[in-house]
């Protein structure tokens, strides 16, 4: 049997499994996805496989960590009574004007992504407060997910910190310099539009203040409504102190700054409740920790196992027209197992190597833009199920998709148009 | 139809006092069979002493901060009769390429050095040795048939394991030209030279190397790696230009003497932190870089198996050639590690020799006894490797 049907026979295996567990037997689908690994191990005589199991549930660990701090920190912050005040603050400075609240709204999701490169940190960081003044605004729960999701996705490509970008530079040995310029063009219009599409119809011509201002009650923290800004604001000025100062503050990692936020948040609350705190948070997000355990050791059996290759060597040894036409659809659907930063290097550095006549900063950024959304292809959907999470969304997660359609598109659109006149558009770097 | 409910499931099948027990316990289960396997890792070969050898010391010698951390390794001291010109060889800067280890272990256990001093690091990036990245699935370590039987070799990866430094920031900034990287790049020894005394663990790895450097007088850095077969930087010699001279010089004879290519690429004056780079920069010292193909790191890959490091061959590998995406040569005989080691060895003694040539006194350097390109190539890498406890 040649190497590329047992991979087939691989690949088959651990997709029918997947299907069994999940549809007859109505698992969860991170059973689904280590039953098939396990099963995927077996079919291609690598045996149980257990060190890859386990090995590669550790794929996600960092992100893992920043979800469950992150999560801490503003289930904190929301009980200290923080986040009522900032609410009510925000809908007091811009309800005159739904639309640019909703714009500025977006940029708000968009900050913490920017900062640290991470769109779930910033769903956890800022997901909450957002969603709560677009309910008040009006906007359905599935557009408040889909709002909040895209931000992430928006706010991870902007610059200064592009991870898919770094990724894919870093895999063609080119340093991640002059991004900024064609990052804020790729990121800014398309955040600033998406909050429209998703949300415009959704709100009238004027808020009435004093109703929203009316539906935000609740406990003000220590300190009253400085205090309230404390929590959040300590977590903003360490990442932009790591990042302004690097050599002289200490780089701590989102898991840190979160933890610090937690601890400031936990010292201004009136009423103390950390372990009960801890317990429900915990309880809330292991569903998507789950997830992103399984996804890794799905992922590393994939690559012992040839099929990560199969996958890769099928992709970039199409034509010009269909690599294009791949990178359109498939690079956002790698995502439903290897999520953004996993679609970034094991298909954005082959594909960037497979266009290197191009303007490889204008490429870059334009494939980083399509990678960001492969973290809203479901089954992963990391962000997208990180945004049910926040907004305690239980409806169906295709409900959100249809929501976030028409900016998602047209993002792949415009990353893919980058990618194609990438020597046209040098011009962008500033 | 993904639904929010799924997620439910999870958190029922995990609750219950029964399920939580049994749970708990199957976690314990694997987590003991996980934790025996993966410290396995952290059992160094050791590297027999060939004949040639004088001495042998730690790189903590040149940082005592390094002291007994997981980043201090080995250092082989090869030294003629005659004092001379120093040139260091790095293996291991990036354990999960192995061909610059093999080359560097066998730099250890043969060569002779007549005049002037070789030092050898087999495993520059100690750290990096004791785990595999997760996602990669590569083995935990590669056998080698011998004369006298299997010799094991670890196969770690690429970056400092997080154990040991922990946790990356979101972006890595160098030191000291301040550019920005992912931030994993931050455990990576080949994106941390020269070094900072008051850094990470990979920092302060580069820091020591550089010291050393400095302290012996080394004019020549030889640094082995690998890299994937769709990298344009491939089966080349990446050189900065104060090197330029040597390495053209060594580039044409070993196409010539080994009739394969050898590219000559420049050293990016813009992209810090490399060996070749930061140590040029950093010191008086000519610091250049050998790539070989490794087949076992690039994304279209087969099964990740030892026999793919060890022989490289691959049937994906020989269609991704076909359409003209690799940038090595790929023939049905794959690209098997003692031809990638035969390359290494090939282009040290070379670099060597130009190095010698070139020098102001004469034949300041004098290294006898590295395998020669035609011998591994015909004889095998296994011919060459001493056994442990033996000394030649």
């Amino acid at each position: 049997m040649s190497q590329t049907v047992h991979t087939l026979l691989t690949l088959a295996s651990m997709f029918l499994v997947f299907i069994i567990t999940t549809r007859t037997l109505k698992l969860p689908p991170a059973f689904g996805m280590l039953f098939g690994a396990l099963c995927g191990a077996i079919v291609a005589g690598q045996g149980i496989a257990l060190r890859h199991l386990i090995e590669g549930g550790f794929m996600y660990f960092d992100v893992v960590m920043v979800i469950i701090t992150a999560s801490i920190f503003m289930r904190l912050w929301s009980k200290s009574g923080g986040l009522n005040v900032f609410v009510r603050d925000l809908i007091r400075w811009f309800s005159w004007s739904p639309s640019l609240l909703l714009i500025l709204l977006m940029f708000v999701m968009m900050l913490p992504a920017a900062l640290t490169g991470s769109g779930t940190a910033a769903i956890m960081a800022a997901g909450s407060l957002v969603a709560t003044v677009l309910e008040k605004m009006g906007l359905p729960k599935k557009n408040i997910v889909g709002f909040i999701a895209m931000g992430a996705v928006f706010g991870l490509v902007a610059p200064p910190i592009n991870i898919p970008a770094m990724i894919i530079s870093t895999g063609i040995n080119m340093p991640y310099d002059g991004f900024f310029g064609p990052l804020l063009i790729l990121s800014l219009p398309l955040g600033a539009a998406a909050a429209l599409l998703i949300g415009r119809k959704h709100i009238g011509k004027s808020l009435n203040t004093s109703v929203l201002l009316s539906t935000v009650q609740g406990e003000t923290p220590r300190l009253g409504s400085f205090g309230a800004y404390i929590p959040l604001l300590s977590v903003i000025v360490i990442m932009i102190l790591q990042r302004a100062f690097p050599r002289h503050f200490p780089q701590i990692g989102n898991t840190m700054v979160f933890v610090i936020g937690s601890i400031v948040a936990a010292a201004l609350s009136k009423k103390l409740m950390l372990i009960d705190t801890i317990r429900s948070t915990l309880s809330d997000s292991i569903g998507v920790c789950c997830l992103l355990i399984a996804v890794g050791s799905i992922v590393q059996v994939m690559t012992l196992t040839g099929v990560r290759g199969l996958l890769v060597v099928t992709t970039i040894s199409a034509p010009l027209t269909l690599l294009f036409v791949l990178l359109f659809l498939g690079l956002p659907l790698s995502g439903c197992v290897l999520g953004t930063y996993g679609a970034a290097s094991v298909f954005g550095i082959p594909f960037m190597l497979a266009l290197l006549g191009r303007n490889p900063i204008i490429a870059t950024a334009g494939i980083s833009l399509i990678a960001g959304l492969a973290t809203l292809t479901p089954p992963t959907a990391l962000d997208g199920r990180a945004a049910m999470l926040v907004v305690k969304y239980e409806g169906s997660y295709s409900e959100v998709l249809k929501t976030m359609a028409v900016p998602a598109i047209a993002a792949d659109i415009v990353g893919t148009l980058f990618v194609i006149f990438a020597s046209s558009l040098s011009w962008l770097i500033l | 139809m993904i639904r929010h409910t799924e997620e439910k499931k999870t958190k029922a099948l995990l609750s219950g006092r029964a399920g939580s027990i049994l749970v708990a316990a199957g976690l314990i289960a694997l987590f003991a069979y996980a934790a025996f396997t993966f410290l396995g890792m952290r059992n160094f070969e050791a590297v027999p002493l060939g004949s040639g050898v004088t001495r042998t010391g730690l790189l903590s010698e040149y940082f005592p901060a390094l002291k007994g951390s997981a980043g201090d390794t080995e250092v082989f001291y090869l030294e003629g009769s005659e004092p001379g010109e120093t040139v260091l060889c790095l293996g291991g800067v990036h354990p999960n390429e192995p061909s610059g280890v093999v080359a560097a272990t066998l730099l250890v256990e043969n060569a002779q050095v007549k005049t002037g001093k070789l030092i050898v690091v087999p495993h520059s990036n100690a750290s990096a040795f004791s785990y595999s990245t997760p996602g990669e699935a590569t083995p935990m370590s590669f056998t080698i048939k011998t004369d006298w039987g299997e010799q094991e070799f670890r196969y770690g990866s690429r970056l400092t394991n997080p154990i040991h430094q922990f946790p990356d920031p979101d972006v890595y900034v160098h030191y000291p030209s301040g550019q920005l990287m992912s931030g994993n790049e931050t455990r990576n020894l080949d994106r941390s030279f020269p070094g900072n005394p008051k850094g990470g663990l990979t920092e302060k790895v580069a820091y020591a190397i550089t010291e050393m450097v400095k302290k012996e007088g080394i004019g020549l850095v030889i640094d082995m790696h690998e890299a994937r077969l769709m990298n344009p930087i491939v089966n080349c010699i990446i050189t900065p230009e104060r090197a330029l001279t040597l390495s053209s010089l060594a580039q044409m004879d070993l196409e010539s003497s080994t009739k394969e290519p050898w590219h000559l690429e420049p050293s990016p004056t813009k992209m810090f932190g490399m060996t070749h780079r930061g140590l040029t920069d950093a010191t008086d010292a000519l610091a250049v870089l050998m790539e070989t193909g490794n087949p076992a790191m690039d994304y279209p890959r087969g099964p990740t198996t030892e026999k793919l490091i060890v022989e490289g061959k691959d049937e994906f590998y020989a269609l991704a050639a076909s359409r003209g995406l690799l940038y090595v040569p790929y023939s049905e005989k794959g690209l098997p590690l003692q031809h990638r080691v035969a390359r290494q060895l090939a282009g040290a003694d070379k670099l060597i020799r130009v190095f010698a040539e070139l020098s102001e006194t004469g034949d300041s350097i004098v290294v006898e006894g590295i395998p020669s390109y035609e011998d591994v190539e015909t004889y095998g890498i296994g011919h060459f490797i001493l056994k442990p406890q033996q000394e030649r």
